[in-house]
């Protein structure tokens, strides 16, 4: 009886810390999501209105640009989010593949100075972007590749990488090398090896690496800010300069937010299940 | 078969492998006799191509394949860590060789083979089944079932029967020495485990920190042991070393010198021997022990005893320190400190030098 109540204690304070938790973590988005359905005036309402009546006013604002003549046109928002879809999604691909690849050669062979590459690459994400920045700026303009969208990819390879030979060394360490060896005393090659047992072991690794990737490129402002003027224009750029002409209009500001938002629940909605063995696993692969 | 020639492998500055020379004939099975850390899986490796040796050739067939990968090398290999392919099922564990590019069949002379094998090793109901699943004991065999499927040049076994109980154990080392001989396979087994050697192998290596000390049959061992480290490793029990100086062709114990035992081929060598500082050896089974005086027997007292089924062995004293062990029946009617008198077979005794463990008569 005495211990059953304890249990039941724990399980409710475990219960009312996660409950904290949730709030903390939600509310934000909550409070986003409905500024996004408000009208100006319910939006500045004092005290803060839960009940309202729903507009889309601010979603219209978003998509749709009025001009002065009263002639409506879809809103480049719509160009800047393929950019921004398409910059971080092949980022995002690119950094992972090769950082799975070099995370692979990390973990299993032994190669010449493997310390100070494996650190190289570690420092590619030590220096804050601004630090770089100016030089980035005067690289990209003389290579031609300012405001471009493949030197934009080019960069978020450049960023991840490290990160994602990381994070993947760290999972391939934890699948042990023998699995490689029965392979190739069974007629395999160790390319096969790689992809068919490997590869499918680490599926939790690359998923968990593939989300921290792409929140990065997704959510990247300061490179993005002063290298993409207008081709190239991500989202969170472009929201930046969200003015409207009435001042700033908070209600397509936070149907901006939401919209950025999307792309990266649903590819957490994906991998989902791979994530959760992704991070157990980490832990667990950290024994030896 | 198999030719090993002047392999060396260190790990870290650690020898692991030192100027190993071995030649396996075509359809034996030899047994690769070592302690743990002896050397034994680091040879296995380095004949699969796992390992590459730091200097050294490795022939299979007449062919040098030193420099080529596993898989280009027609062996199988059962590693002592089993290595079952967690995401496979024991089917797909034990198809994989015949699936692959080089060594591939069609499913159905798969599927005949795996249902054959499988039944040999009482593993047919777990095809199903992900390793994780299994126990100890049907891991192994699945292990070995993946290895045995194929009809290589050479089968490399790491302790392949380490994880059995006993009695599976026996029916699996029968199961091997059958197999062994309906396909005329070529087998390196190695083994810590001295029975596990000397009942299935032609002949036996004995590898002691990396170093190969003698190769032979059991007989051969048995008979004529190069160094302290054979004696110890063979026999079970392993032969009784002691202390002794030698006075004339006698050899008296270090720890007692009451006693003195008659050693008749002593008096053909005179150089090279240390006079006062030698061990002899004497195998078990040149002990003779009684529970009445004899002619000719010392007297001592029974030590100790441990049970092995049918079998007793028992420890007679000599001095404080030394004992000789001795393997009886177990209706044998001494016991702990029961007075005891024994003697050792005069022909049958060998003298080693203790520095350098080799033997000198």
């Amino acid at each position: 009886m005495e211990e059953s109540n304890t249990l039941t204690l724990k399980r409710f304070i475990i219960l009312a810390v996660i409950a904290v938790w949730v709030v903390f973590a939600m509310a934000p988005l909550v409070w986003l999501f409905m500024s996004s359905l408000k009208t100006r005036l319910d939006l500045f309402s004092m005290p803060p209105k839960f009940i309202f009546k729903p507009t889309l006013h601010g979603y219209e604002a978003l998509f749709i640009t009025t001009y002065a003549d009263g002639t409506r046109k879809v809103s480049e928002i719509i160009g800047t989010m393929f950019n921004s879809i398409l910059i971080a999604g092949m980022g995002t691909i690119l950094a992972v593949a090769l950082g799975t690849m070099s995370g692979y050669a990390a973990s299993r062979f032994e190669f010449k100075a493997k310390g100070d590459f494996m650190f190289f690459v570690l420092s590619t994400r030590m220096l804050p972007a601004v630090a770089v920045l100016v030089s980035f700026h005067i690289m990209y303009a003389r290579l031609g590749l300012a405001d471009t969208r493949f030197g934009m990819i080019l960069l978020y390879i450049l960023v991840n990488i490290g990160l994602a030979t990381w994070i993947m060394k760290g999972f391939f360490d934890g699948v042990p090398r023998d699995l490689e060896e029965v392979a190739l005393v069974n007629g395999y090659s160790r390319l096969w090896a790689f992809r068919k047992l490997v590869l499918p072991m680490v599926k939790g690794g690359i998923a968990a690496t593939t989300g921290f990737c792409f929140i990065f490129a997704w959510n990247e402002f300061t490179f993005a800010s002063i290298i993409t003027t207008t081709r190239a224009k991500t989202l969170p750029v472009r929201i930046s300069a969200a003015l409207g002409k009435e001042g700033l209009d908070w209600a397509m500001v936070a149907a901006a937010g939401i919209l950025l938002i999307i792309p990266i629940v649903v590819l957490f909605y994906l991998i989902r299940k791979h994530l959760l063995m992704g991070m157990t696993f980490g832990v667990l692969g950290k024994k030896e | 078969m198999l030719r090993l020639k002047n392999l060396s492998k260190s790990f870290k500055r650690k020898r692991a492998v030192e100027n190993l020379n071995l030649r396996i004939q075509k359809g034996e099975l030899f047994a690769l006799l070592g302690p743990t850390g002896a050397g034994k899986t680091t040879t296995l490796r380095m004949a699969s191509g796992l390992e590459k040796p730091d200097s050294g050739q490795v022939f299979l067939d007449g062919r040098e394949v030193t420099n080529l990968p596993p898989q280009e090398r027609d062996i199988s290999f059962v590693f002592e860590g089993l290595n079952l392919i967690p995401i496979y099922t024991v089917y797909d564990n034990i198809a994989l060789a015949l699936r692959s590019p080089i060594y591939g069949e069609p499913e159905e002379e798969i599927r005949s083979r795996i249902e054959r094998i499988a039944r040999d090793l009482r593993i047919d109901h777990l095809f199903d089944r992900k390793p994780a699943t299994l126990s100890g004991g049907e891991i192994q065999r699945v292990a070995i079932a993946r290895a045995l499927i194929r009809r290589p040049k050479l089968y490399l076994l790491d302790e392949p029967l380490s994880n059995l109980d006993l009695k599976l154990r026996e029916g699996m080392r029968a199961e091997l020495k059958e197999l062994h001989q309906r396909y005329e396979s070529t087998i390196l087994y190695a083994t810590h485990d001295y029975i596990g050697a000397v009942s299935i192998a032609d002949r036996i290596g004995i590898l002691h920190e990396g170093k190969l000390h003698q190769v032979g049959t059991q007989a051969e061992l048995h008979e004529d042991p190069a160094t302290t480290t054979v004696a110890s490793l063979m026999g079970n029990p392993a032969m009784n070393l002691i202390r002794v100086a030698r006075e004339g062709t006698r050899l008296v114990p270090k720890g007692d010198s009451s006693y003195s035992f008659e050693m008749l081929k002593v008096g053909e060598v005179t150089e090279g021997i240390l006079e006062d500082d030698l061990l002899l050896g004497v195998w078990p089974e040149d002990v003779q022990v009684s529970l009445e005086p004899r002619d000719g027997f010392f007297k001592s007292r029974l030590y100790g005893q441990e049970y092995r089924g049918n079998d007793r062995v028992i420890s007679i004293a000599i001095g404080e320190d030394e004992i000789l062990k001795k393997m009886v029946e177990s209706n044998f009617p001494g016991h702990y400190g029961d007075a005891c008198w024994f003697a050792l077979n005069p022909d049958r005794l060998y003298l080693f030098n203790p520095h350098n463990g080799k033997r000198v008569v």
